[in-house]
């Protein structure tokens, strides 16, 4: 009776540490799942396992579910997921690769800090309608292919009443909705060649053309302020600082129609 | 006369002063202001430094000016900053037209002069600019000019933003004073390019012109977003009878 139980107490012990060992490995195959890899990596950028670990990027290294990917200041990276989707982070940027799934599931990328560009591969069973960048105060879910989001903390612009938080989207191909982090649904849709900002915990605003309201994009953190302000200096067309030369002479008074000095 | 404007440009400068001294120091007014211009007295950082390389053409029937030229702004603060601009002109006059920058001077087919100005460029709100400078032209031409330049995009949050824009030069040598107003909207923004469409027009007056003279017509503007580049074309009519001007830019820009 005694020798029974305890072989059914050791039974128990052994199905237990198999079951434990069972989710611990299924857990961390998990979180190694493959995501995609590094296609370019220029200045310092790095990576955050799942698991602690930190290492440096380079071309070819691969990028697995649940990595951080670090960008320094002047730090410069290019993912291409294994549906074939490309992103590239900017500078001084913080992401995660939340969640992944190749064959139209979803995937998730989490925005913590900077900017970053996505071109969603919507065809051959790429991510398309199920890819969502994720900010905390703001979720743009693409509809398109291509487009960037920004995300700013601790920065005041003008307009916006002392808010110190920024979801920025700039939308190149498709639409893309982006909405409240508390109200996913009720979002704006951003048409390709347009723009919209999420402000601290407010709806987004109504798009505007793309470099025109102070949204944050790749091009103008890389390349400073790439914004449209207008045309030519002192004109809003044409060589207004000649302008007096256009005036007809023999209209003036006095000066008829000219003569030798 | 030119004292009278230069009084009347101090009392402005004054009146703007005192006002914004009195907006600055009511605590009611505070708030709003820091809500408004946040970081109005801090460097900007990193600062920028922008370029715009510009030229362009007028034509009409017996005038005709080529401008190029390059424009070089620092900012300072997010509102405030400092520009440089230099400009060569090169202007054929039509036979029996006296030239334009001094009258009564005679006529002549060609003219070339160069044109430096500096000035600052304040930001009055997101969209909006005021440019104002001052310089002076060298060679053919030996005028001190003022020049203020405003522009404001308003609706910048919907498809068709509109930009209102005014520009006024006042010229010592001939006295004449320049302006140009224009209106434009985005037609259509996508990834790479964009198309404006407006009317704008010219007017001169004072100095030996005895009416106000002036001009105006439709333009179409397309800036193409990779290479930084835009095209603006107007043609219209008035007291230069048919014209036709075209003008283009490339914008550069640098963290620092």
């Amino acid at each position: 009776m005694r020798r029974d139980r305890i072989h059914f107490s050791a039974g128990v012990a052994a199905g237990l540490l198999l079951v434990s060992a069972l989710f611990v490995v299924s857990r961390t195959a998990l979180a190694q799942t493959a995501a995609g890899s590094f296609q370019s990596v220029s200045g310092q950028v790095q990576i955050q396992r799942t698991g602690g670990a930190t290492i440096g990027a380079a071309s070819g290294v691969g990028v697995n579910v649940g990595d951080r990917i670090i960008t320094g200041a002047n730090g410069h990276a290019v993912l291409i997921l294994n549906d074939q989707s490309r992103l590239e982070v900017g500078p001084g940027t913080n992401i995660a690769l939340d969640q992944f799934t190749v064959g139209g599931g979803p995937t998730r990328v989490s925005l913590f800090s900077g900017v970053m560009r996505s071109l969603v591969n919507a065809g051959s069973g790429g991510a398309g309608a199920n890819y969502q960048v994720h900010t905390p105060n703001a979720v743009a879910a693409v509809r398109g292919t291509k487009f960037d989001t920004a995300y700013s903390e601790n920065v005041i612009r003008p307009g916006y009443q002392g808010c110190e938080k920024y979801t920025d989207v700039s939308v190149y191909q498709g639409t893309v909705n982006l909405a409240q982090v508390g109200s996913p649904n009720t979002g704006e849709d951003v048409r390709a060649g347009y723009e919209a900002t999420v402000p601290c915990d407010k709806p987004p605003t109504e798009s505007g053309p793309l470099s025109m309201t102070g949204a944050v994009s790749l091009e103008s953190a890389v390349a400073g302020g790439a914004s449209f302000a207008g045309a030519a200096p002192g004109s809003s067309a044409a060589p207004v600082p000649a302008c007096p030369v256009c005036v007809n002479m023999t209209t003036v008074s006095g000066t008829g129609t000219g003569g030798g000095r | 006369m030119v004292k009278n404007r230069i009084c009347r440009i101090c009392t402005t400068v004054v009146l703007l002063v005192g006002l914004s001294a009195i907006t600055i120091a009511s605590p009611a007014h505070a708030q709003w202001f820091e809500d408004t211009y946040p970081g109005f007295f801090s460097l900007q950082t990193p600062g920028l430094l922008q370029a715009t390389i510009f030229g362009g053409g007028f034509v009409s029937d017996k005038y005709g000016v080529l401008q190029e030229g390059v424009q070089v702004e620092q900012s300072v603060t997010p509102y405030v900053g400092f520009f440089g601009r230099a400009t060569g002109y090169q202007l054929w006059i039509g036979q029996g037209f006296e030239s334009p920058l001094a009258p009564g001077s005679g006529s002549f087919p060609r003219l070339n002069f160069g044109r430096f100005q500096g000035g600052a460029d304040f930001t009055l709100c997101p969209g909006t600019h005021l440019y104002v400078s001052a310089g002076h032209d060298v060679a053919d031409s030996d005028a001190t000019i003022v020049e203020g330049d405003f522009s404001s995009w308003l609706w910048l949050h919907s498809q068709h933003p509109i930009n209102a824009s005014f520009s006024t030069i006042y010229d010592w040598q001939n006295g004449v004073e320049s302006s140009e107003i224009d209106l434009q909207t985005i037609l259509l923004s996508r990834e790479k390019y964009m198309i404006l469409a407006g009317i704008g027009g010219a007017m001169y007056f004072g100095g030996f012109l005895s009416n106000a003279q002036g001009q105006g017509g439709p333009d179409l503007g397309f800036y193409y977003r990779p290479w930084q580049i835009g095209v603006s074309a107007q043609a219209g009519y008035g007291n230069a009878h048919q014209y036709g001007q075209i003008s283009m830019y490339k914008q550069l820009s640098w963290f620092e």
